[in-house]
């Protein structure tokens, strides 16, 4: 069995997975979708941004919508694009794993109190 | 201005990324421009955007691009065979570096194959060492100035039935030489067709700076040729004492017959010398080619290299060409031979003779009864045009 492109799932990955978890966003939107739901910390570019998305494009973790007869869409330049629940389904394992991860760094008293 | 940067760095993106996402990736560009005011943050942005580039670069080019989106048409249709479009395959780092090789390699082996040297039999004939691109490039120059260097004349090589007549003919021409060299048995080729004589010259003289150094009189050539022509002149040069001497071998050089060259329309001089101090250039010019200047009866008006000037030339000609046909005895016989020149065609006679009751030779007319051989020559070239023998 061929090893996928997104396992481990990167981190851009994951963000924008959990970024359109929310609603449906185009690229612009998701990048500052990213920024904010880590606090700055993460900030993709176009580089990054448009190779994950295509990477889950592939995967069928996400899915181009058709959006032009939509309000608000006016930019018929913007895709934008939806969680499938593929991608759905990885999110949430992958945030187990984390969760996993935090359980543990918890027990083992390496986070701080306000992660506690 | 930055923006074309940032869309010039996208070429570093795969193609089918590009396709996809340019427009979009400049879109987010000015955004993000409309967000990042001040040089600072101007900076600091494009420095983040580089980074990204160089990070996103390999991550897009292991991407496949395939059609992600519901496709109108079954991929597989019942009778209509479905081919795998390599084009979507992502393209590995690896194949570039095959490809540079196996380029460099082909161009490399091409580059050897052009410039080794090869014993070449066939091109020249001689067995000289040369590339073929050495080889194709002095057989092109070869054939460029064959009509002006006068060292050779291929267009003269045309084959000549060996029916017994060019034997004769080249019996009949033992030391005559064509003006560029060539033997006037080799010059004297097949018959040409006016139109074959068209499609001769007029490319010459269209392009005077290629074979003649004079452009103006190969132009004033042309120009008169519609014109001549009709009368049986094909090429007439202009008055020019410089340019008439310089067209005739330049003009017998590329006809296979030679005939081209041999009428010049020069106005009869009132005034000053006369006929032969206006000529006097031109004479010792065809003089020069072997060729004898004279008046050419069919073509009124118009003078010329004459290869058969005369009745003796005509005779000295044919006699031996006769003898080659019916015998030396039969000719024998038949003299004196005779001569008479219509049209531009000597035509060469033999004297009917018998013996009379006393056994004397007599050639009295009516006397005798039988026939005589008989040879057109013409008169321009000395080309036998025909040989046979009365009743």
């Amino acid at each position: 069995m061929p090893k996928r492109k997104l396992d481990p799932l990167p981190a851009a990955a994951f963000q924008i997975l959990l970024s359109l978890a929310g609603e449906d966003l185009h690229g612009y939107a998701i990048m500052r979708q990213v920024e904010e739901q880590s606090s700055g910390r993460i900030r993709l570019g176009p580089g990054t941004l448009y190779s994950s998305i295509q990477a889950l494009l592939e995967e069928g973790l996400i899915e181009e919508v058709d959006l032009s007869g939509r309000s608000g869409s006016s930019d018929e330049r913007r895709r934008y694009y939806r969680l499938t629940s593929t991608g759905r389904k990885l999110a949430r394992a992958e945030a187990e794993k984390l969760a996993d991860l935090l359980r543990v760094a918890r027990a083992k008293n390496i986070l701080r109190g306000e992660y506690v | 201005m930055s923006e074309k940067i940032f869309a010039f760095l996208l070429r570093l993106y795969p193609s089918r990324f590009r396709e996809r996402y340019t427009e979009e990736a400049i879109q987010l560009y000015r955004d993000l421009c409309r967000h990042e005011n001040g040089l600072l943050r101007r900076t600091r942005l494009w420095i983040r955007l580089l980074a990204d580039l160089a990070l996103g670069l390999p991550q897009a080019r292991r991407n496949a691009y395939v059609s992600t989106a519901a496709s109108p048409v079954p991929l597989t249709v019942q009778g209509v065979p479905t081919f795998r479009v390599l084009e979507q395959k992502p393209l590995r780092p690896g194949l570039f570096l095959c490809g540079s090789i196996l380029t460099v390699t082909l161009l490399s082996a091409f580059s050897v194959a052009l410039h080794y040297s090869v014993a070449d039999r066939s091109w020249g004939g001689s067995n000289v060492s040369s590339s073929p691109i050495a080889a194709v490039i002095e057989t092109l120059n070869r054939s460029m100035s064959s009509g002006q260097d006068g060292e050779e004349s291929p267009q003269t090589d045309g084959p000549i039935p060996d029916d017994g007549q060019n034997e004769a003919t080249r019996e009949a021409n033992p030391v005559t030489t064509h003006p560029v060299g060539v033997e006037t048995q080799k010059a004297i080729g097949p018959a040409i067709s006016p139109e074959e004589r068209r499609q001769i010259i007029l490319p010459t003289v269209e392009k005077p700076d290629l074979r003649h150094p004079y452009p103006q009189p190969s132009k004033d050539a042309q120009e008169a040729m519609p014109q001549t022509e009709k009368r049986g002149v094909w090429v007439i040069a202009p008055q020019g004492v410089v340019g008439v001497p310089r067209t005739t071998p330049y003009l017998q050089s590329v006809t296979p017959d030679a005939k081209a060259d041999a009428h010049y329309k020069i106005p009869i001089p009132s005034r000053n010398g006369g006929l032969d101090a206006a000529f006097s250039p031109h004479r010792s010019t065809t003089e020069q080619h072997d060729c004898t200047f004279g008046t050419i009866e069919a073509l009124p008006h118009n003078i010329g290299c004459v290869r058969v000037p005369d009745a003796a030339t005509a005779v000295s000609v044919a006699e031996p060409a006769l003898a080659k046909v019916y015998g030396k005895r039969q000719i024998d016989d038949e003299k004196p031979l005779t001569a008479k020149l219509e049209n531009g065609v000597w035509k060469v006679y033999g004297t009917l003779c018998c013996l009379d009751r006393n056994g004397r030779r007599t050639c009295e007319t009516g006397k005798c009864n039988g026939g005589v051989a008989a040879l057109e020559l013409r008169q321009s070239d000395g080309k036998i045009l025909s040989i046979s023998h009365t009743k």
